[in-house]
């Protein structure tokens, strides 16, 4: 007995499940916000709890591709006798949403058509004869506008009344009522163009367009996805995100957060330490070693002290700021134009073009960023996607860390960092392109309205977000500090540094106690960043420090979701390139840097190097397709094997 | 008939209104762009074309669609008076 909401993508159902259910959900502006179904409840008018379900979105019941196999199939499983479906409808594209709708009614299952995007079609333009559409579909059509809220009340209604009656007809057995009755004027399994002739025919009853002009909001879609336009816009949109960043985060750290831990929280903990008798394993682990005499927010590793000052005074405004700027970015509808600017370059590197999605998000963090990874078609682009994520996309809390700790050195050094980062991503998705089987699919996708972001949904996602940040960061930086203090301790540190400073000190010039660093960059980056900064350490051995945190191998969080989308062997191989593309940039860096090794002869090297690979699977390739020629050529008769070879060109 | 105007999508200018005449190409790539509303019979209007044999953008049905380059020339189109372009609703006929 569930409330399932379906519809095309985009259209609104995460809003809708969010009005009812009032659970918190992230909304944004393009296809793909939401990768997995999510549950909630809803008191039904007659006082009954029920469980509502968000599905995918999904243009049709038959997949046409892999995100909507996930629709349809938890459709498929989930739905039960006396399940209700809430069909969400774009009322500013009804034609194309008809589609999935009569394909549901087809189905002879109980449905709601919820015609959302009300008050955007009648800025439109679009007016839709309600009573004349339900009475063609033979079902309640509410029409609603999930963002405001309006028309909320009266689809609630209508779900209790038909689960009223779908409760009824359970009872009494297999006799439907006409009001439950699939759509009456057609065909029980009717072809693809019956129904869109049926819809061309419903729409001339229902739908009437008045003309419009064109709007400034119109011109800048079409400017933002011609060519040079498109580049020049881009660029403003980056440059602008990241300057907001910067001074959203600067300024709640020099006026809100650290006048709040110099003011309040260090008397506080200084009067603590007193007390604790200003030693002791108790005192190091609640405040941490004292710097002259001083506690030092940075560098004590105290819970009380680092633990708290990390996550809340250094990170916490950047991710804020962040994501203020993301969710920007993703309720004004840029996002997928973004996507469709980089195509080209993303094929390059295995992927199309809204494989940008999840690198976008990845500088947030890479969590939720590894499940975005499921709007991508193939296992290939996956691999590739999650793979170039974890080695190229540092997260917000390890940037903001890494601006704390090198940014007083010049912004030169941040440049080189994120250039590194920036050219190994880049041969990374090239290298692999070029060693996988397959080609990557092409793009093909909607691209939504440009939409003025709505304060309020902006305003939860951002909570939601900030509120799942620090759920994560203040444990894991917790576990981490008293895990750093238990090595110290234990002395197990100084074993681990004997082990490992050959590796450490020949391979990348870095001191063996970096090692802790290291090992704290499986748990947390941020903390592992924070954790160089006792150790005293010159500018070239932080930025080599800080390439190899970023590339060697992803957060815990992030591991677990990764392995659980790529599997144990493909997480495996993509945790091998990991580490070799990490200490190879890192060992690079550090002898570039130490003047060992000129840039000029590093870029001459690497070119080789990427040259050779092509060749290399160049070879492979064109063996491997004469081996599935002639083995096709032996099986079939010759007509076969003219067409392989093609299915491996890009 | 009118074979002579029959051109592949990414030949078509951008900004104009043009007509799906037939999509080649396996019965995958049919029923994808079916779902989304885009088949032989729909009016469509290109909107733009990235350089380099990027993607194609279209307008069907009052929505914007982005088509990689590969799809986009085994759609095949015919260009149809500008007059007719901008009503979605028109393209179907019973």
């Amino acid at each position: 007995m569930r409330i399932l909401l379906i519809g095309n993508p985009n259209v609104g159902k995460s809003a809708v499940f969010s009005r009812l259910t009032g659970t918190q959900v992230i909304i944004s502006n393009y296809t793909g916000t939401t990768v997995e179904f999510t549950k909630g409840s809803t008191v039904l008018r007659t006082g009954e709890t029920r469980e509502v379900i968000d599905v995918p979105g999904t243009y049709s019941l038959e997949p046409t591709c892999k995100a909507e196999e996930v629709a349809v199939s938890i459709l498929d499983s989930m739905l039960d006798e006396g399940d209700v479906i809430v069909n969400v409808v774009d009322a500013t594209h009804l034609e194309r949403n008809l589609y999935l709708t009569l394909q549901l009614l087809e189905r002879d299952i109980p449905v709601v058509v919820a015609l959302n995007l009300w008050d955007e079609a009648r800025h439109k333009g679009i007016s839709i004869d309600v009573d004349r559409l339900e009475n063609i579909l033979g079902v309640s059509v509410v029409p609603t506008s999930a963002l405001t809220g309006e028309g909320i009340d009266i689809l609630m209604d209508r779900i209790s009344q038909m689960t009223e009656d779908a409760d009824a007809e359970s009872r009494r057995g297999q006799d439907t009522s006409d009001s439950l009755r699939g759509f009456p004027g057609m065909a029980s399994h009717p072809s693809a163009d019956e129904r869109w002739t049926e819809i061309g025919r419903i729409l001339t009853e229902v739908q009437s367009i008045s003309h419009r002009h064109h709007t400034f909001i119109d011109r800048l879609e079409d400017a933002s996805i011609q060519p040079v336009t498109g580049l020049i816009i881009a660029v403003l949109v980056m440059y602008l995100s990241f300057k907001t960043v910067g001074l959203i985060g600067e300024g709640l750290i020099s006026y809100v957060f650290d006048p709040v831990f110099e003011g309040i929280v260090r008397p506080v903990v200084t009067q603590l330490g007193v007390v604790l008798g200003s030693e002791g394993f108790l005192h190091d682990l609640l405040i941490g070693r004292l710097v002259n005499g001083q506690i030092d927010f940075e560098t004590s590793m105290g819970l009380l002290t680092t633990g708290l000052y990390v996550p809340i005074a250094m990170v916490l405004p950047y991710v804020f700021a962040f994501y203020v700027a993301l969710g920007i970015l993703e309720d004004v509808g840029y996002l997928p134009r973004l996507a469709v600017l980089v195509d080209n370059l993303m094929h390059v590197l295995g992927m199309h073009g809204y494989a940008i999605i999840p690198m976008v998000l990845g500088f947030g963090c890479n969590v939720p960023a590894a499940l975005a990874t499921r709007i991508l078609e193939s296992r290939r682009e996956k691999f590739i996607c999650a793979t170039m994520l974890s080695i190229g996309i540092p997260c917000m809390a390890q940037t903001a860390m890494v601006v704390g700790l090198i940014g007083r050195y010049g912004w030169q050094y941040l440049a080189i960092i994120y250039g590194i980062l920036f050219i190994l991503w880049l041969i990374i998705g090239f290298v692999l392109n070029a060693m996988l089987p397959g080609s990557s699919p092409p793009l093909l996708m909607e691209i939504p309205p440009y939409r003025l972001p709505h304060p309020k949904v902006l305003g939860k996602k951002v909570w939601i977000r900030i509120r799942v940040f620090l759920a994560d960061a203040i444990p894991y930086v917790f576990l981490g500090v008293l895990f750093v203090n238990i090595l110290h301790v234990s002395g197990i540190i100084d074993a681990l540094s004997r082990v490992f400073a050959p590796l450490l000190g020949g391979l990348l010039g870095l001191p063996s106690e970096a090692i802790v660093a290291l090992l704290m960059g499986f748990v947390r980056k941020d903390v592992a960043v924070g954790m160089l900064s006792p150790l005293g350490l010159s500018v070239r051995e932080l930025v080599v420090a800080v390439i190899v945190l970023t590339a060697y191998f992803p957060c815990a969080a992030t591991f677990v979701v990764l392995l659980r989308e790529l599997g144990p062997l493909d997480m495996l191989k993509s945790a091998l390139i990991m580490l070799v593309a990490a200490f190879g940039a890192g060992a690079l860096t550090n002898l570039v840097m130490s003047r060992v090794v000129s840039v000029g002869r590093v870029i001459i090297g690497l070119i080789v190097m990427v040259v050779v690979i092509l060749l290399v699977s160049r070879v492979l390739r064109t063996i491997r397709v004469s081996q599935v020629v002639r083995t096709v050529g032996i099986k079939h008769s010759q007509d076969q094997p003219k067409d392989q070879p093609r299915s491996h060109g890009q | 008939m009118g074979g002579a105007t029959v051109v592949p999508l990414v030949s078509a200018n951008a900004g104009e209104s043009v007509c799906v005449v037939d999509i080649l190409g396996g019965h995958g790539l049919a029923s994808r762009l079916e779902a989304l509303g885009i088949r032989p019979g729909t009016n469509i209007v290109k909107r733009s074309e990235m350089f380099m044999r990027g993607p194609v953008t279209v307008e069907a049905h009052g929505a914007q669609i982005a088509i990689g380059y590969g799809m986009a020339s085994k759609i095949l189109v015919e260009p149809i008076n500008s007059r007719f372009s901008k009503s979605p609703s028109k393209g179907k006929d019973t």
